[in-house]
């Protein structure tokens, strides 16, 4: 099995050796569910009729949210996953908030007025 | 957890979301025809659309994996040689049977 690896020296005395595919694919999932709670969470403020600051709360809600429940399934042992919990909420917020203003615009457009 | 549990989550949530905005959007056309104002929604329908989107989220998220990322996890379970075991390395076609071969 051909896998490429990093090497990082830690602060302590260890040496931590990651499997960078895995570090990928990590990434790639919480890109996926960032994307999909943007999308999803776009449409129901559109549905809900959240206009201005509302929707913008409600996106912070939702991502705050999908970071819950990702830390919670990583688990207490979250460093076999993830090198910073922190990392998966500040990834890629300003991208999915577009994503998030799309749908909420195009719900909005087509719930309330139609 | 099933990828077909986590889609059927997700078409669940998407139609209790669609039907509340059919919901949404029949009574705004009654109350533009009764010239009423849009005040706030009602709160079984906020609750259906909440639903839905919770529905929704959690069916994409909670089917995905993650995979280990401490590479010493997988290697301490294998011995040493393993290592030097490359199978699409081994070539077949050497000089070994006309050095090791038949003596004719």
């Amino acid at each position: 099995m051909q896998r490429s690896r990093t090497l990082t020296v830690d602060k302590g005395s260890e040496i931590k050796v990651y499997n960078e595919g895995a570090i990928r694919h990590n990434v790639a999932v919480v890109e996926y569910c960032r994307t999909c709670t943007a999308v999803f969470c776009g449409m129901g403020a559109g549905v809900l009729g959240l206009t201005a600051l509302y929707g913008f709360g409600f996106y912070i809600l939702s991502i705050v949210g999908m970071w819950l429940l990702l830390v919670a399934k990583a688990g207490s042992n979250y460093e076999r996953f993830f090198t910073s919990r922190k990392a998966i909420l500040t990834n890629g917020f300003f991208g999915a908030l577009f994503t998030y203003i799309l749908c909420w615009t195009f719900a909005y457009g087509m719930v309330h007025v139609y | 957890m099933s990828h077909a549990m986590g889609r059927v989550a997700v078409v669940v949530g998407m139609l209790l979301l669609c039907h509340t905005g059919y919901s949404v959007s029949q009574l705004r056309s009654f109350l533009r025809f009764n010239e009423d104002e849009f005040t706030s929604l009602p709160l079984d329908m906020m609750l259906e659309g909440l639903l839905g989107v919770a529905i929704a989220v959690w069916g994409a998220a909670a089917t995905q994996t993650f995979k280990e990322i401490r590479a010493i996890e997988d290697i301490a379970s294998k011995s040493f040689e393993s290592f030097l075991h490359r199978p699409n390395f081994i070539t077949f076609s050497h000089r070994g049977k006309n050095l090791f071969g038949d003596i004719s």
